[in-house]
Protein backbone atom coordinates (compact mmCIF):
# COMPACT_ATOMS: atom_id res chain seq x y z
CA UNK A 1 0.00 0.00 0.00
CA UNK A 2 2.53 2.78 1.00
CA UNK A 3 5.87 3.20 -0.18
CA UNK A 4 8.20 0.27 0.97
CA UNK A 5 11.95 -0.05 0.60
CA UNK A 6 13.60 -2.76 -1.19
CA UNK A 7 17.59 -3.46 -0.01
CA UNK A 8 19.76 -5.21 -2.05
CA UNK A 9 23.28 -6.90 -1.40
CA UNK A 10 26.15 -7.45 -4.27
CA UNK A 11 29.44 -6.94 -4.74
CA UNK A 12 31.44 -3.86 -7.00
CA UNK A 13 35.18 -5.71 -7.17
CA UNK A 14 35.74 -6.60 -3.57
CA UNK A 15 33.64 -4.16 -1.93
CA UNK A 16 29.85 -4.72 -0.97
CA UNK A 17 27.08 -2.70 -2.00
CA UNK A 18 23.69 -2.07 -0.46
CA UNK A 19 21.49 -0.85 -2.98
CA UNK A 20 18.45 0.94 -1.44
CA UNK A 21 14.95 1.67 -3.44
CA UNK A 22 12.19 3.37 -2.70
CA UNK A 23 11.80 5.77 0.86
CA UNK A 24 14.26 5.50 3.79
CA UNK A 25 12.08 7.17 6.37
CA UNK A 26 10.57 6.41 9.59
CA UNK A 27 9.00 3.14 8.67
CA UNK A 28 11.64 1.60 7.06
CA UNK A 29 15.09 2.52 7.52
CA UNK A 30 15.14 -0.61 10.12
CA UNK A 31 15.47 -2.79 7.10
CA UNK A 32 18.73 0.08 6.34
CA UNK A 33 19.88 -0.74 9.72
CA UNK A 34 19.35 -4.66 9.22
CA UNK A 35 21.39 -4.89 6.27
CA UNK A 36 24.18 -3.21 8.06
CA UNK A 37 24.50 -4.89 10.98
CA UNK A 38 24.34 -8.27 9.27
CA UNK A 39 27.69 -7.49 6.67
CA UNK A 40 29.48 -6.45 9.63
CA UNK A 41 28.76 -9.39 11.67
CA UNK A 42 29.50 -10.86 8.68
CA UNK A 43 32.94 -9.20 8.84
CA UNK A 44 32.01 -7.17 6.16
CA UNK A 45 33.13 -3.19 7.46
CA UNK A 46 33.95 -1.56 3.97
CA UNK A 47 30.59 -0.54 2.31
CA UNK A 48 29.04 1.33 -0.30
CA UNK A 49 25.42 2.85 -0.11
CA UNK A 50 23.74 2.75 -3.53
CA UNK A 51 21.16 5.69 -3.02
CA UNK A 52 20.51 6.42 -7.00
CA UNK A 53 16.78 4.40 -6.74
CA UNK A 54 15.77 6.81 -3.20
CA UNK A 55 12.81 8.75 -3.85
CA UNK A 56 13.20 10.84 -0.37
CA UNK A 57 14.59 10.49 2.84
CA UNK A 58 13.73 12.11 6.18
CA UNK A 59 15.91 12.95 9.64
CA UNK A 60 15.26 8.85 10.51
CA UNK A 61 16.70 7.95 8.09
CA UNK A 62 19.58 10.31 8.20
CA UNK A 63 19.81 8.79 11.38
CA UNK A 64 20.42 5.41 10.16
CA UNK A 65 23.27 6.33 7.84
CA UNK A 66 25.13 8.09 10.62
CA UNK A 67 24.05 5.29 12.62
CA UNK A 68 25.68 3.10 9.66
CA UNK A 69 29.01 5.40 9.61
CA UNK A 70 29.19 4.65 13.02
CA UNK A 71 29.18 0.83 12.99
CA UNK A 72 31.75 0.85 10.19
CA UNK A 73 34.35 2.98 11.77
CA UNK A 74 33.85 0.89 14.90
CA UNK A 75 34.74 -2.04 12.63
CA UNK A 76 37.94 0.07 11.43
CA UNK A 77 36.06 -0.13 8.22
CA UNK A 78 34.45 3.03 5.54
CA UNK A 79 31.61 3.71 4.16
CA UNK A 80 30.59 5.63 0.87
CA UNK A 81 27.56 6.49 -0.56
CA UNK A 82 27.13 6.00 -4.41
CA UNK A 83 24.68 7.97 -7.04
CA UNK A 84 22.73 9.66 -4.70
CA UNK A 85 19.41 10.60 -6.03
CA UNK A 86 19.04 14.48 -6.24
CA UNK A 87 16.71 14.82 -4.04
CA UNK A 88 18.51 12.56 -1.45
CA UNK A 89 21.84 14.88 -2.40
CA UNK A 90 19.37 18.29 -1.29
CA UNK A 91 18.91 16.65 1.62
CA UNK A 92 22.73 15.78 2.72
CA UNK A 93 23.82 18.81 0.94
CA UNK A 94 21.14 21.39 3.19
CA UNK A 95 21.49 19.21 6.48
CA UNK A 96 25.77 19.41 5.81
CA UNK A 97 25.94 15.76 6.06
CA UNK A 98 27.57 15.72 2.64
CA UNK A 99 30.39 16.89 4.88
CA UNK A 100 30.50 13.62 6.45
CA UNK A 101 29.54 10.97 4.10
CA UNK A 102 31.71 10.40 0.65
CA UNK A 103 29.91 10.74 -2.08
CA UNK A 104 30.50 9.18 -5.19
CA UNK A 105 28.84 9.38 -8.96
CA UNK A 106 28.77 5.46 -8.96
CA UNK A 107 29.71 2.20 -7.27
CA UNK A 108 32.94 1.45 -9.28
CA UNK A 109 34.55 5.11 -8.13
CA UNK A 110 33.05 4.29 -4.53
CA UNK A 111 34.49 0.86 -4.12
CA UNK A 112 37.84 1.71 -5.89
CA UNK A 113 38.25 4.71 -3.20
CA UNK A 114 37.07 2.04 0.03
CA UNK A 115 39.70 -0.41 -1.73
CA UNK A 116 42.32 2.36 -1.74
CA UNK A 117 41.50 3.17 1.81
CA UNK A 118 41.67 -0.58 2.99
CA UNK A 119 45.13 -1.47 1.84
CA UNK B 1 21.96 2.13 20.25
CA UNK B 2 19.56 -0.94 18.99
CA UNK B 3 16.17 -0.10 17.46
CA UNK B 4 15.82 3.69 17.67
CA UNK B 5 19.17 4.54 16.11
CA UNK B 6 18.47 6.38 13.37
CA UNK B 7 15.74 8.65 15.33
CA UNK B 8 18.14 8.84 18.53
CA UNK B 9 20.94 10.23 16.33
CA UNK B 10 19.11 12.98 15.18
CA UNK B 11 17.05 13.87 18.55
CA UNK B 12 18.13 16.63 20.11
CA UNK B 13 18.09 15.14 23.55
CA UNK B 14 21.15 12.81 22.91
CA UNK B 15 23.26 16.33 22.23
CA UNK B 16 23.01 17.41 26.35
CA UNK B 17 20.91 14.47 27.57
CA UNK B 18 21.53 11.09 29.49
CA UNK B 19 24.03 9.53 26.65
CA UNK B 20 26.19 7.26 28.84
CA UNK B 21 23.37 6.32 30.75
CA UNK B 22 21.69 4.95 27.30
CA UNK B 23 24.75 2.78 26.62
CA UNK B 24 26.53 5.36 24.81
CA UNK B 25 30.36 4.68 23.97
CA UNK B 26 33.23 7.24 23.78
CA UNK B 27 33.33 6.99 19.80
CA UNK B 28 29.76 7.82 19.67
CA UNK B 29 30.65 10.82 21.42
CA UNK B 30 33.30 11.77 19.05
CA UNK B 31 31.26 11.42 16.66
CA UNK B 32 28.72 13.75 17.83
CA UNK B 33 31.21 16.44 18.49
CA UNK B 34 32.07 16.03 15.02
CA UNK B 35 28.14 16.23 13.72
CA UNK B 36 28.29 19.52 15.89
CA UNK B 37 31.09 20.76 14.21
CA UNK B 38 30.07 20.17 10.54
CA UNK B 39 26.14 20.06 10.57
CA UNK B 40 25.05 23.24 9.21
CA UNK B 41 23.01 25.41 11.43
CA UNK B 42 20.48 28.06 11.91
CA UNK B 43 18.71 29.66 14.85
CA UNK B 44 14.96 30.24 13.79
CA UNK B 45 12.63 32.00 15.52
CA UNK B 46 8.82 31.60 14.64
CA UNK B 47 5.78 33.61 15.20
CA UNK B 48 2.13 32.47 15.29
CA UNK B 49 -0.30 30.37 17.24
CA UNK B 50 1.11 27.47 18.75
CA UNK B 51 -0.74 24.43 20.40
CA UNK B 52 -2.51 23.94 22.93
CA UNK B 53 -4.04 26.71 21.08
CA UNK B 54 -6.62 24.65 18.95
CA UNK B 55 -6.44 26.35 14.96
CA UNK B 56 -4.96 25.18 11.94
CA UNK B 57 -2.04 27.62 11.93
CA UNK B 58 -1.56 26.50 15.83
CA UNK B 59 -0.95 22.63 14.20
CA UNK B 60 1.03 23.99 11.39
CA UNK B 61 3.64 26.06 13.10
CA UNK B 62 4.11 23.14 15.63
CA UNK B 63 4.57 20.64 12.35
CA UNK B 64 7.03 23.33 10.65
CA UNK B 65 9.17 23.74 13.55
CA UNK B 66 8.92 19.94 14.37
CA UNK B 67 10.42 18.90 10.67
CA UNK B 68 12.62 21.33 10.84
CA UNK B 69 14.26 20.73 14.21
CA UNK B 70 14.86 17.01 13.04
CA UNK B 71 17.26 18.37 10.35
CA UNK B 72 19.17 21.19 13.07
CA UNK B 73 19.53 19.02 15.82
CA UNK B 74 22.25 21.32 17.13
CA UNK B 75 20.03 24.78 16.75
CA UNK B 76 17.52 26.00 19.36
CA UNK B 77 14.52 26.89 17.74
CA UNK B 78 12.86 30.03 19.28
CA UNK B 79 8.90 29.93 19.51
CA UNK B 80 6.47 33.41 20.18
CA UNK B 81 3.05 32.27 20.23
CA UNK B 82 0.17 34.68 19.74
CA UNK B 83 -2.55 34.46 21.91
CA UNK B 84 -5.72 35.84 23.23
CA UNK B 85 -6.03 38.53 26.09
CA UNK B 86 -8.25 36.42 28.28
CA UNK B 87 -6.73 33.44 27.83
CA UNK B 88 -3.79 31.61 30.06
CA UNK B 89 -2.12 29.16 28.08
CA UNK B 90 0.21 26.24 29.30
CA UNK B 91 2.45 25.99 26.69
CA UNK B 92 5.52 23.64 26.23
CA UNK B 93 9.15 24.60 26.46
CA UNK B 94 9.91 25.59 23.45
CA UNK B 95 7.76 28.57 23.23
CA UNK B 96 10.15 31.08 24.87
CA UNK B 97 7.87 34.12 24.60
CA UNK B 98 3.95 34.97 24.53
CA UNK B 99 2.37 38.03 22.79
CA UNK B 100 -1.36 39.06 24.07
CA UNK B 101 -2.80 39.49 20.67
CA UNK B 102 -4.12 42.92 21.31
CA UNK B 103 -1.24 44.77 23.38
CA UNK B 104 0.77 46.99 20.76
CA UNK B 105 3.47 47.28 22.93
CA UNK B 106 3.90 43.51 23.51
CA UNK B 107 4.86 43.06 19.63
CA UNK B 108 7.39 45.68 20.30
CA UNK B 109 9.13 44.38 23.24
CA UNK B 110 8.62 41.18 21.36
CA UNK B 111 11.13 42.50 18.07
CA UNK B 112 13.81 43.40 20.60
CA UNK B 113 13.71 40.34 21.92
CA UNK B 114 13.89 38.69 19.08
CA UNK B 115 17.04 41.23 18.42
CA UNK B 116 18.76 40.42 20.81
CA UNK B 117 18.36 36.62 20.70
CA UNK B 118 20.32 34.15 18.94
CA UNK B 119 17.75 34.03 15.94
CA UNK B 120 19.25 34.37 12.29
CA UNK B 121 15.90 34.35 10.58
CA UNK B 122 12.02 34.92 11.81
CA UNK B 123 9.48 33.00 10.30
CA UNK B 124 6.23 34.84 10.30
CA UNK B 125 3.00 32.57 10.05
CA UNK B 126 -0.05 34.47 8.82
CA UNK B 127 -3.39 35.01 9.31
CA UNK B 128 -5.15 38.43 9.50
CA UNK B 129 -7.24 36.79 12.46
CA UNK B 130 -4.48 35.75 14.69
CA UNK B 131 -2.74 39.06 14.81
CA UNK B 132 -4.39 42.32 16.78
CA UNK B 133 -5.67 45.33 15.69
CA UNK B 134 -7.24 46.42 12.38
CA UNK B 135 -6.85 43.64 10.51
CA UNK B 136 -4.32 41.95 12.77
CA UNK B 137 -2.00 45.01 11.52
CA UNK B 138 -0.20 45.20 15.19
CA UNK B 139 2.16 42.42 13.43
CA UNK B 140 3.61 45.10 11.04
CA UNK B 141 5.10 47.40 14.09
CA UNK B 142 7.19 43.50 15.32
CA UNK B 143 8.26 43.23 11.35
CA UNK B 144 9.18 47.16 11.16
CA UNK B 145 11.13 46.58 13.99
CA UNK B 146 12.92 43.56 13.53
CA UNK B 147 16.57 43.80 12.26
CA UNK B 148 16.72 39.92 11.26
CA UNK B 149 15.80 38.73 7.78
CA UNK B 150 11.93 37.72 7.51
CA UNK B 151 10.47 34.58 5.42
CA UNK B 152 6.75 35.13 5.44
CA UNK B 153 4.23 32.12 5.38
CA UNK B 154 0.60 33.52 4.18
CA UNK B 155 -2.56 31.13 5.26
CA UNK B 156 -4.75 33.53 3.62
CA UNK B 157 -4.32 35.74 0.27
CA UNK B 158 -7.73 37.10 -0.40
CA UNK B 159 -8.55 38.11 -4.32
CA UNK B 160 -10.58 41.01 -3.34
CA UNK B 161 -9.18 41.97 -0.33
CA UNK B 162 -10.65 45.50 1.88
CA UNK B 163 -7.46 48.14 1.27
CA UNK B 164 -6.22 47.72 4.77
CA UNK B 165 -5.82 44.24 4.17
CA UNK B 166 -4.29 44.21 0.57
CA UNK B 167 -1.78 46.94 2.84
CA UNK B 168 -0.91 44.94 5.31
CA UNK B 169 0.22 42.28 2.95
CA UNK B 170 2.28 44.34 0.55
CA UNK B 171 4.36 45.90 3.97
CA UNK B 172 4.62 42.38 5.56
CA UNK B 173 6.37 41.48 1.01
CA UNK B 174 8.38 44.82 1.67
CA UNK B 175 9.83 43.87 5.17
CA UNK B 176 10.58 40.13 4.17
CA UNK B 177 12.79 38.64 2.30
CA UNK B 178 10.66 35.70 1.12
CA UNK B 179 6.79 35.00 1.16
CA UNK B 180 5.75 31.63 1.33
CA UNK B 181 2.39 30.03 -0.32
CA UNK B 182 1.06 26.75 -0.50
CA UNK B 183 -0.16 27.04 -4.10
CA UNK B 184 0.97 27.99 -7.17
CA UNK B 185 -2.79 30.14 -7.48
CA UNK B 186 -1.41 31.81 -4.03
CA UNK B 187 1.62 33.16 -5.77
CA UNK B 188 -0.11 34.25 -9.26
CA UNK B 189 -2.52 36.23 -6.98
CA UNK B 190 0.25 37.91 -4.91
CA UNK B 191 1.99 38.95 -8.23
CA UNK B 192 -0.98 40.08 -10.32
CA UNK B 193 -3.44 42.07 -7.55
CA UNK B 194 -0.59 42.99 -4.99
CA UNK B 195 1.79 44.11 -7.44
CA UNK B 196 4.17 41.62 -5.16
CA UNK B 197 7.85 40.66 -7.00
CA UNK B 198 7.62 37.33 -8.51
CA UNK B 199 10.51 36.18 -7.32
CA UNK B 200 10.22 37.14 -3.31
CA UNK B 201 7.60 34.47 -3.69
CA UNK B 202 8.58 30.80 -3.16
CA UNK B 203 5.49 28.07 -3.60
CA UNK B 204 6.06 25.27 -0.66
CA UNK B 205 3.02 22.35 -0.24
CA UNK B 206 1.03 22.61 2.66
CA UNK B 207 2.93 19.88 4.77
CA UNK B 208 1.16 16.38 5.81
CA UNK B 209 2.14 13.10 8.03
CA UNK B 210 4.27 11.20 7.11
CA UNK B 211 1.90 8.08 6.89
CA UNK B 212 2.13 4.36 5.58
CA UNK B 213 -1.33 3.21 4.52
CA UNK B 214 -2.67 0.41 5.29
CA UNK B 215 -5.70 -1.15 4.28
CA UNK B 216 -8.89 0.51 5.34
CA UNK B 217 -10.81 -2.84 6.71
CA UNK B 218 -8.83 -3.27 9.17
CA UNK B 219 -8.91 0.08 10.51
CA UNK B 220 -12.85 0.61 9.91
CA UNK B 221 -12.84 -2.56 12.47
CA UNK B 222 -11.33 -1.06 15.20
CA UNK B 223 -13.31 1.78 14.91
CA UNK B 224 -16.62 -0.20 15.26
CA UNK B 225 -17.70 0.59 11.36
CA UNK B 226 -16.37 -2.34 9.51
CA UNK B 227 -18.46 -3.31 6.20
CA UNK B 228 -19.38 0.55 6.12
CA UNK B 229 -18.57 2.92 2.96
CA UNK B 230 -17.31 5.32 5.23
CA UNK B 231 -17.38 9.33 4.14
CA UNK B 232 -15.74 12.17 6.15
CA UNK B 233 -15.13 15.85 6.90
CA UNK B 234 -12.70 16.57 9.84
CA UNK B 235 -11.65 19.96 11.42
CA UNK B 236 -12.80 22.55 13.52
CA UNK B 237 -16.38 23.03 12.58
CA UNK B 238 -17.78 26.52 11.97
CA UNK B 239 -20.64 27.51 9.15
CA UNK B 240 -17.72 27.73 6.58
CA UNK B 241 -17.29 24.17 6.20
CA UNK B 242 -20.50 24.32 4.49
CA UNK B 243 -20.75 20.59 6.38
CA UNK B 244 -24.70 20.96 5.76
CA UNK B 245 -24.23 20.25 2.08
CA UNK B 246 -22.76 17.47 3.26
CA UNK B 247 -25.11 16.05 5.23
CA UNK B 248 -27.84 16.94 2.62
CA UNK B 249 -26.10 14.31 0.11
CA UNK B 250 -26.67 11.81 2.64
CA UNK B 251 -30.12 10.43 1.90
CA UNK B 252 -29.12 9.91 -1.60
CA UNK B 253 -26.17 7.98 -0.93
CA UNK B 254 -27.92 6.25 1.67
CA UNK B 255 -30.13 4.73 -0.95
CA UNK B 256 -27.23 3.43 -3.06
CA UNK B 257 -25.37 2.27 -0.10
CA UNK B 258 -27.87 1.38 2.99
CA UNK B 259 -24.68 1.34 5.49
CA UNK B 260 -22.89 4.05 4.06
CA UNK B 261 -21.71 6.46 7.12
CA UNK B 262 -20.74 10.15 6.90
CA UNK B 263 -18.29 10.70 10.12
CA UNK B 264 -18.10 14.79 10.80
CA UNK B 265 -14.87 14.68 13.13
CA UNK B 266 -14.06 17.62 15.15
CA UNK B 267 -15.10 20.16 17.37
CA UNK B 268 -16.51 23.84 16.72
CA UNK B 269 -13.68 25.85 16.65
CA UNK B 270 -13.12 27.59 19.79
CA UNK B 271 -13.05 31.34 18.47
CA UNK B 272 -16.32 30.62 17.46
CA UNK B 273 -17.60 28.90 19.80
CA UNK B 274 -16.84 31.76 21.72
CA UNK B 275 -19.88 33.68 20.10
CA UNK B 276 -22.04 31.45 18.93
CA UNK B 277 -21.96 28.79 20.99
CA UNK B 278 -22.38 25.79 19.68
CA UNK B 279 -25.44 26.42 17.39
CA UNK B 280 -24.32 25.39 13.95
CA UNK B 281 -23.51 22.16 15.32
CA UNK B 282 -26.89 22.36 17.22
CA UNK B 283 -28.21 22.72 13.30
CA UNK B 284 -26.07 20.34 11.82
CA UNK B 285 -27.75 17.51 14.42
CA UNK B 286 -31.05 19.02 13.88
CA UNK B 287 -30.68 18.54 10.18
CA UNK B 288 -29.30 15.00 10.48
CA UNK B 289 -32.70 14.17 12.44
CA UNK B 290 -35.05 15.66 10.26
CA UNK B 291 -33.47 13.86 6.92
CA UNK B 292 -33.90 10.56 9.20
CA UNK B 293 -29.78 10.06 9.25
CA UNK B 294 -29.20 9.67 12.05
CA UNK B 295 -27.82 6.04 11.72
CA UNK B 296 -25.92 7.67 8.95
CA UNK B 297 -24.53 11.07 10.25
CA UNK B 298 -22.21 10.54 13.16
CA UNK B 299 -20.06 13.33 15.27
CA UNK B 300 -17.09 13.31 17.07
CA UNK B 301 -17.29 16.61 19.09
CA UNK B 302 -13.31 16.27 20.08
CA UNK B 303 -9.85 17.80 19.24
CA UNK B 304 -8.17 14.96 18.01
CA UNK B 305 -5.11 13.76 18.20
CA UNK B 306 -2.61 12.95 14.92
CA UNK B 307 -3.10 9.29 15.45
CA UNK B 308 -6.90 9.05 16.09
CA UNK B 309 -7.10 11.88 12.83
CA UNK B 310 -4.68 9.31 10.63
CA UNK B 311 -6.87 6.49 12.03
CA UNK B 312 -10.05 8.23 10.54
CA UNK B 313 -8.72 9.49 7.13
CA UNK B 314 -6.99 5.64 6.88
CA UNK B 315 -10.79 4.07 7.61
CA UNK B 316 -12.27 7.01 5.12
CA UNK B 317 -13.35 5.93 1.20
CA UNK B 318 -14.66 9.19 -0.03
CA UNK B 319 -13.35 12.35 2.06
CA UNK B 320 -15.27 15.56 1.37
CA UNK B 321 -14.57 19.45 1.90
CA UNK B 322 -18.19 20.86 0.99
CA UNK B 323 -16.11 24.60 2.04
CA UNK B 324 -18.01 27.78 0.78
CA UNK B 325 -15.15 30.15 0.46
CA UNK B 326 -13.88 30.37 -3.07
CA UNK B 327 -11.28 32.57 -2.06
CA UNK B 328 -9.50 29.74 0.46
CA UNK B 329 -5.74 29.36 -0.65
CA UNK B 330 -5.07 26.24 1.89
CA UNK B 331 -6.58 23.73 3.70
CA UNK B 332 -4.97 21.44 6.33
CA UNK B 333 -7.69 19.11 6.29
CA UNK B 334 -7.34 18.50 2.57
CA UNK B 335 -3.82 18.38 2.50
CA UNK B 336 -4.17 15.48 5.39
CA UNK B 337 -6.61 13.50 3.26
CA UNK B 338 -4.06 13.73 0.24
CA UNK B 339 -1.12 12.54 2.62
CA UNK B 340 -3.23 9.60 3.76
CA UNK B 341 -4.41 9.12 0.03
CA UNK B 342 -7.94 9.66 0.05
CA UNK B 343 -10.14 10.05 -2.87
CA UNK B 344 -11.98 13.78 -2.30
CA UNK B 345 -14.72 15.04 -3.59
CA UNK B 346 -14.38 18.99 -2.68
CA UNK B 347 -15.82 22.15 -3.61
CA UNK B 348 -14.02 24.21 -6.05
CA UNK B 349 -11.94 26.79 -4.19
CA UNK B 350 -8.54 28.03 -5.39
CA UNK B 351 -6.55 25.61 -2.62
CA UNK B 352 -8.62 22.44 -3.94
CA UNK B 353 -8.79 23.51 -7.61
CA UNK B 354 -5.33 23.28 -7.61
CA UNK B 355 -3.89 20.16 -5.46
CA UNK B 356 -6.85 17.92 -6.68
CA UNK B 357 -6.02 18.44 -10.21
CA UNK B 358 -4.49 15.70 -12.23
CA UNK B 359 -7.09 13.34 -11.18
CA UNK B 360 -6.40 13.86 -7.22
CA UNK B 361 -9.49 14.47 -6.82
CA UNK B 362 -13.49 15.60 -7.57
CA UNK B 363 -14.52 18.64 -7.78
CA UNK B 364 -18.09 20.12 -7.46
CA UNK B 365 -19.93 23.33 -7.06
CA UNK B 366 -20.35 24.93 -4.03
CA UNK B 367 -23.71 24.25 -2.05
CA UNK B 368 -24.70 21.16 -4.31
CA UNK B 369 -24.94 18.47 -2.23
CA UNK B 370 -26.97 16.69 -5.33
CA UNK B 371 -23.17 16.36 -7.21
CA UNK B 372 -21.67 15.54 -3.95
CA UNK B 373 -23.98 12.74 -3.59
CA UNK B 374 -23.37 11.91 -7.30
CA UNK B 375 -19.86 11.71 -7.24
CA UNK B 376 -19.76 10.14 -3.63
CA UNK B 377 -21.92 6.95 -5.30
CA UNK B 378 -19.60 7.15 -8.29
CA UNK B 379 -16.43 6.39 -6.37
CA UNK B 380 -17.91 4.09 -4.05
CA UNK B 381 -19.34 1.62 -6.69
CA UNK B 382 -16.09 2.61 -9.11
CA UNK B 383 -13.83 0.86 -7.25
CA UNK B 384 -10.73 0.72 -9.85
CA UNK B 385 -11.31 4.80 -10.51
CA UNK B 386 -11.13 5.11 -6.38
CA UNK B 387 -8.15 3.36 -5.74
CA UNK B 388 -6.51 5.05 -9.39
CA UNK B 389 -7.37 8.65 -7.52
CA UNK B 390 -6.47 7.31 -3.73
CA UNK B 391 -2.88 6.40 -5.43
CA UNK B 392 -2.30 10.03 -7.25
CA UNK B 393 -3.26 11.72 -4.41
CA UNK B 394 -0.82 9.63 -1.85
CA UNK B 395 2.09 10.59 -4.63
CA UNK B 396 1.11 14.13 -4.08
CA UNK B 397 1.16 13.45 -0.14
CA UNK B 398 4.53 11.80 -0.16
CA UNK B 399 6.45 15.19 -1.70
CA UNK B 400 4.23 16.90 0.39
CA UNK B 401 5.33 15.33 3.43
CA UNK B 402 6.26 17.20 6.15
CA UNK B 403 9.91 15.89 5.93
CA UNK B 404 10.41 17.24 2.71
CA UNK B 405 8.25 20.95 3.40
CA UNK B 406 10.92 20.62 6.25
CA UNK B 407 13.78 20.38 4.05
CA UNK B 408 12.01 23.12 1.35
CA UNK B 409 12.33 25.46 4.16
CA UNK B 410 15.65 24.62 5.18
CA UNK B 411 16.90 25.46 1.87
CA UNK B 412 14.55 28.59 1.94
CA UNK B 413 16.21 29.70 4.76
CA UNK B 414 20.00 29.07 4.44
CA UNK B 415 19.59 30.71 0.42
CA UNK B 416 18.32 33.76 2.62
CA UNK B 417 21.12 33.76 5.47
CA UNK B 418 23.97 33.22 2.68
CA UNK B 419 24.64 30.14 4.45
CA UNK B 420 23.66 27.57 1.70
CA UNK B 421 27.23 25.21 1.28
CA UNK B 422 26.06 23.29 -1.60
CA UNK B 423 28.36 19.65 -1.91
CA UNK B 424 28.17 17.80 -5.36
CA UNK B 425 29.36 14.19 -5.61
CA UNK B 426 33.15 14.34 -5.30
CA UNK B 427 36.04 12.51 -7.55
CA UNK B 428 37.81 9.66 -5.94
CA UNK B 429 41.10 10.84 -5.20
CA UNK B 430 39.48 14.32 -3.39
CA UNK B 431 37.61 11.49 -1.23
CA UNK B 432 40.39 9.35 -0.08
CA UNK B 433 42.62 12.58 0.72
CA UNK B 434 39.46 14.11 2.95
CA UNK B 435 38.76 10.73 4.54
CA UNK B 436 42.53 9.96 5.30
CA UNK B 437 42.80 13.42 6.64
CA UNK B 438 39.91 13.04 9.05
CA UNK B 439 40.45 9.32 10.10
CA UNK B 440 44.02 10.41 11.46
Amino acid sequence: MGPDLDVSVYKSGDISVIGLSGDVDTFTCAKLRDAVAQLIDAGVSWVVINMSAVDYIDSSGLGTLVGALRRVNESQGGLAISNAAPQVLKVLNITGLSKVFALYQDDHQAAVSLSEMKN
Amino acid sequence: MKGNEGKRLFDKKIVSGSREKEGWKPSDLKMFKSLREVLNKVNIAYIGTYPPTECGIATFTRDLVSSISKYTPFCDPIVIAVGGESDIQQYPKIVKRQVPKSDLQAYLDTADFINESQASVLNLQHEYGIFGGPDGEYVLSLLERVRIPIVATLHTVLFSPSPNQKRIVQRIAELASAIVVMVKMGKDMLVDCYGIDPDKVVVIPHGVPNVHRVPSASVKKTLGIQDRPVISTFGLINRGKGIEYAIKAMPAIVEKFPNAVYLVLGETHPGVRNYEGESYRLELLQLVAELGMEKHVLFNNRYLTLDELINYLCATDVYITPYLNKDQICSGTLAYALGCGRAVVSTGYLYAEEVLSEGRGVLVDFKDSDQMAEKAIELLTNTAVREQMESRAYAYGRRAAWFNVGIDYLDLIHSICGNARTFTMKSASQVVESQTVRRR
